[in-house]
């Protein structure tokens, strides 16, 4: 049987999102942080693995000191082991500096088989299962909802599609990406006998400065703002004529703001690493 | 009367709407906030009248947390019309003062409103329009006269003598109005403003008399008072500038320490008049894109506006952080006590504002002081306003004949002074002719009217109502009646000379009874809402409908409220639509139908096929019961359109006021 460790992480809990306009970065401070939401699926779905089939189950985060909380809270839902990657060297790290430090961090211990969220509610790239499978050179699946069945050697998921519903069965170890679901932690249930966070440091994973945190991170960032998708009322494009613009109020507003677009450029150093690693 | 207190159905707390805010150091109780408008209530001699007194109060009264009054001119030159108040003269005081007196005494804060009114005159012909530059002033074609650096030296002087009398007579606050009005946004505007003095050019010259405003009135003002500023966020005018434009000023001011909070606003006078004083066509809540922009710039408090009528969307937006403080004014004119109602989980009481621009709106542009269709007491607050309903001395036993809203308002009225009262209906719904308006897109929330009076009428266990029973003289007698109400109503029917299997009335059409294909041609005799309400109707629904639209009038709708068919020309004309007007129509055949034109003195044909005609004509009051009830009864009246057919404020006016007198 193969045991199933989480990756989780620690978002800024709103949704007013503030940006940092000189760094490019969310501003983090005074912001309350809450796990993932994709995260809190994946890590449901791997205790119920525990119960129905009697894996171990570990969590694992990269993040500050004061995500241990978090992992405390995972450890009293019923996880069995804790890892807190924190690492002063590793503050920048971009998605794939981030894969390659929790791949080393999961290769130090003796889980094999990864569940993590799909994306971050606070970054949403979608690259952190994706790049940790090809690192392992394991299957993987994304958008999975559910894990429908499991043994010593196989495992079988459920994909949900924009229209469609699939039943993957792969080959263990695997790594596994949750879509967000609608569902609350019963927080009643609290596992009796927690066990301990155990932190791990650059040194403990055996990777050098050069590889993570900024200097290790390919992706510049060159301009980020706010998804008009996420804002919580419907905007008139500013760009259109009067006429235009008194229709688009009465039709109710649009959705599409030509004055704001998302920048998510790659540089080419980006890119080609990228490539590299798929190849 | 009514005193039943709900629990709100919905999984709905207005926790935010009703928690406390302070502006500066001013404390208002709640969230909500009476915006400043036009009265029309002050004396013709620019004096604040008794009427605004009870007016104010009424809305403090119902519960609002903040009452903006206003808007108040500072000079004459700075005036509408003499309709509005002039600040500057020291005789405005001793009113003023009694208006503060009242409103803080509910428990409300009071701040005022101050503009000068520019370019932007109500009369005709347009007396001198002050003005950055001279141009030609869109909505009356009337060229402005171009302010010197001296009168802008008087107007700042004259906001700051406005501002004192405000502080000596007990305000709390002064809002200056950079807003769809005025000459404040004229000096933003590029239409306006063409200056090339320290006045114009740069957004620090365009602002620079704003600045100059707003420090003279600080002065002025007591330390504890707060200064705010209401700015048109966008005047959607092809010339015009837009929201970049007014988040960048209102961030300039705030930067400048000179405001304390910001109330945002939307059009001009001009072209975009249907976004400053919104009607029902425009969506509930459009606007706050507006405030939710500015709150993500700004720190100071910002105030949300636009056709917000009811206390979820408003905790809806605060719970958004898209605003601090919400803005109302149509809907605390149509039920002051909207604050109190909510406060106490009695959502479904509240009676909705449904923005028809016909009571307030429709009064205002005549000078007269403002009504509100639903709601009889507005200017009358001191003899119909809150806690004016009395139980009847003698209880009576009245029955009322047509559900519609005079017949219901009637029962209602009577209901809570006591009565027992027994209303007859005919059909299976209540409501008559509104069931019919309601089906018309820019008039659907008329239902709301309807739904209003039917909630307070389940409330009153001494209302009975005998639902499709068609009531004759015997059946009204049967029941031994002390006063019988007639309201049964009117019809509209297809004049006889006209009669053709493919003519209908526009009632057929919006019953849904008429097979009136694609091929429409709609007659509209009287110029009024259901014309170009029935044109709307098959342009919406008839996919693809070709409409030719024929009226005397000068155009379809002309004695509709301007704003109303603004909205509807704009819709319409986006349609298959065509419209002929000055048109009397002559004749129908079995082939054709011949329109005569009222000057050219000629016919126009339609032959090349159309299916169907619709008349929008004439109309007969139902009276034969008020007829053979007469002589009958100790007390018979009749209201509504049974007495004539018009328009629905008359029909509830009418109404509470007889069943005040039973």
């Amino acid at each position: 049987m193969s045991d199933i460790i989480v990756c989780v992480k620690q978002v800024p809990n709103t949704t007013n999102i503030k940006l940092d306009p000189v760094h490019h970065t969310l501003v983090r401070e005074g912001v309350p942080a809450v796990m993932n939401p994709f995260d809190e699926v994946a890590l449901h779905a791997a205790l119920e693995c525990k119960s129905r089939f009697g894996v171990r189950v570990g969590v694992l985060t990269m993040g500050p000191p004061q995500a241990e909380e978090m992992l405390l809270t995972c450890l009293g839902r019923g996880a069995d082991d804790a890892f807190l990657l924190t690492d002063r060297r590793l503050a920048g790290s971009d998605t794939l500096a981030t894969a390659r430090a929790l791949h080393a961090a999961i290769r130090s211990t003796s889980y094999r088989t990864v569940f993590c969220g799909q994306e971050t509610a606070d970054s949403s790239t979608g690259h952190l299962g994706p790049s940790l499978a090809e690192m392992f050179h394991v299957p993987q699946a994304t958008s999975v909802t559910k894990i429908l069945a499991m043994n010593d050697s196989r495992i079988q998921v459920q994909v949900e599609l924009e229209r469609t519903m699939q039943a993957l069965e792969m080959q263990l170890p695997v790594v596994v990406s949750f879509a967000k679901e609608n569902w609350k932690w019963d927080e009643g249930v609290r596992s009796p006998k927690a066990g301990r966070v155990q932190r791990m440091s650059l040194e403990d994973i055996g990777l050098t400065e050069d590889m993570v945190g900024l200097e290790g991170s390919p992706t510049t960032v060159v301009d980020i703002d706010i998804d008009m998708d996420s804002l919580n009322y419907l905007v008139v494009d500013s760009g259109l004529p009067a006429y235009e613009r008194i229709g688009s109020v009465l039709r109710g507003g649009i959705q599409e703001n030509k004055n704001r677009v998302i920048h998510n450029s790659l540089t080419e150093d980006a890119l080609e690493s990228l490539l590299t690693l798929l190849r | 009367m009514n005193p039943e207190v709900r629990s709100v159905p919905l999984d709905v707390r207005f926790d935010k709407l009703f928690s406390p805010f302070a502006i500066k150091d001013v404390l208002l109780r709640n969230r909500i906030v009476f915006l400043p408008h036009y009265t029309a209530m002050a004396h013709r001699t620019s004096l604040p009248s008794e009427t605004e007194v009870h007016y104010y109060a009424e809305r403090a009264k119902g519960g609002a947390g903040l009452i903006i009054a206003g808007n108040y001119a500072v000079s004459e030159s700075g005036q509408m019309h003499a309709t509005f108040v002039n600040a500057s003269d020291p005789r405005v005081i001793p009113v003023f003062t009694k208006t503060t007196r009242r409103v803080h005494g509910h428990g409300a804060r009071i701040f005022g409103q101050l503009t000068h009114a520019g370019p932007t005159k109500m009369e005709k012909p347009q007396p001198d329009l002050w003005a950055p530059s001279q141009v030609i002033e869109g909505s009356s074609g009337t060229h402005t006269m171009e302010v010197t650096p001296e009168e802008i030296r008087q107007i700042v002087s004259s906001f700051r003598i406005s501002a004192s009398h405000l502080r000596k007579s007990g305000f709390d606050g002064i809002e200056i109005k950079v807003g769809h009005d005025g000459i404040l946004r004229a000096f933003l505007s590029p239409h306006y403003n063409k200056r090339t003095d320290s006045y114009g050019g740069s957004l620090e010259n365009n602002a620079r008399i704003l600045v100059e405003v707003l420090t003279a009135v600080r002065a002025a003002l007591a330390p504890r008072m707060v200064l705010g500023m209401r700015i048109c966020m966008d005047e959607f005018e092809e010339d015009g500038y837009g929201l970049e434009y007014a988040v960048r000023v209102t961030k300039y001011i705030e930067e400048l320490g000179l405001i304390d909070y910001v109330s945002v606003d939307a059009g001009t006078t001009w072209l975009s008049y249907i976004l400053q004083i919104p009607p029902m066509g425009v969506p509930l809540g459009f606007a706050e894109y507006m405030s939710a922009e500015l709150k993500r710039e700004v720190k100071i408090p910002v105030i949300a506006f636009g056709r917000i009528n009811d206390p979820v969307q408003a905790e809806q937006i605060l719970q958004n952080d898209n605003a601090d403080l919400i803005g109302m004014a149509r809907q605390l004119i149509c039920d002051p006590e909207m604050p109190a109602k909510s406060m106490r989980g009695d959502v479904d009481g509240i009676r909705k504002c449904i923005a028809c621009e016909d009571g307030c709106c429709g009064q205002g542009v005549q000078f007269q002081p403002i009504r509100c269709i639903q709601n009889p007491a507005v200017g009358k607050e001191k003899d119909l306003g809150i806690g004016t309903l009395v139980p009847a001395r003698e209880k009576k036993r009245i029955v009322i004949v047509g559900g519609g809203v005079a017949g219901m308002k009637a029962a209602e009225i009577a209901g809570k002074r006591g009565h027992s009262v027994l209303l007859f209906e005919k059909e299976n719904t209540l409501g008559g002719q509104i069931n019919l308006v309601k089906k018309v897109p820019f008039r659907n929330e008329f239902s709301e009217v309807t739904r209003f009076l039917e909630f307070q009428l389940k409330g009153l266990p001494n209302v009975m109502i005998r639902m499709n029973e068609e009531a004759t003289a015997q059946t009204v007698l049967k029941e031994a009646p002390d006063a019988v109400i007639v309201a049964t109503g009117s019809t509209r029917f297809v004049p006889a000379e006209f009669a053709h299997p493919r003519v209908f009335s526009s009632w057929e059409v919006l019953k849904g009874a008429a097979e009136i294909g694609r091929n429409v041609v709609i007659f509209d005799m009287l110029a009024k809402d259901e014309g170009i309400g029935v044109a709307e109707y098959v342009a919406e629904y008839y996919e693809g409908a070709r409409i030719r639209f024929f009226t005397p009038a000068s155009s379809p709708g002309a004695d509709v409220h301007f704003l109303n068919q603004d909205i509807l020309l704009r819709k319409l004309h986006a349609k298959n639509f065509c419209a002929y007007p000055l048109y009397e129509l002559r004749r129908v055949t079995d082939t054709s139908i011949v329109f005569f034109h009222r000057y050219a003195r000629s016919e126009l044909v339609i032959e090349d096929g159309y299916d169907s005609l619709v008349i929008v004509g004439a109309m007969r009051s139902n009276d034969e019961l008020y007829r053979q009830l007469t002589g009958k009864v100790a007390e018979l009246h009749r209201v509504g359109d049974a007495r004539a057919p018009r328009v629905v404020e008359l029909a509830i006016r009418g109404a509470e006021e007889l069943a005040r007198s039973l």
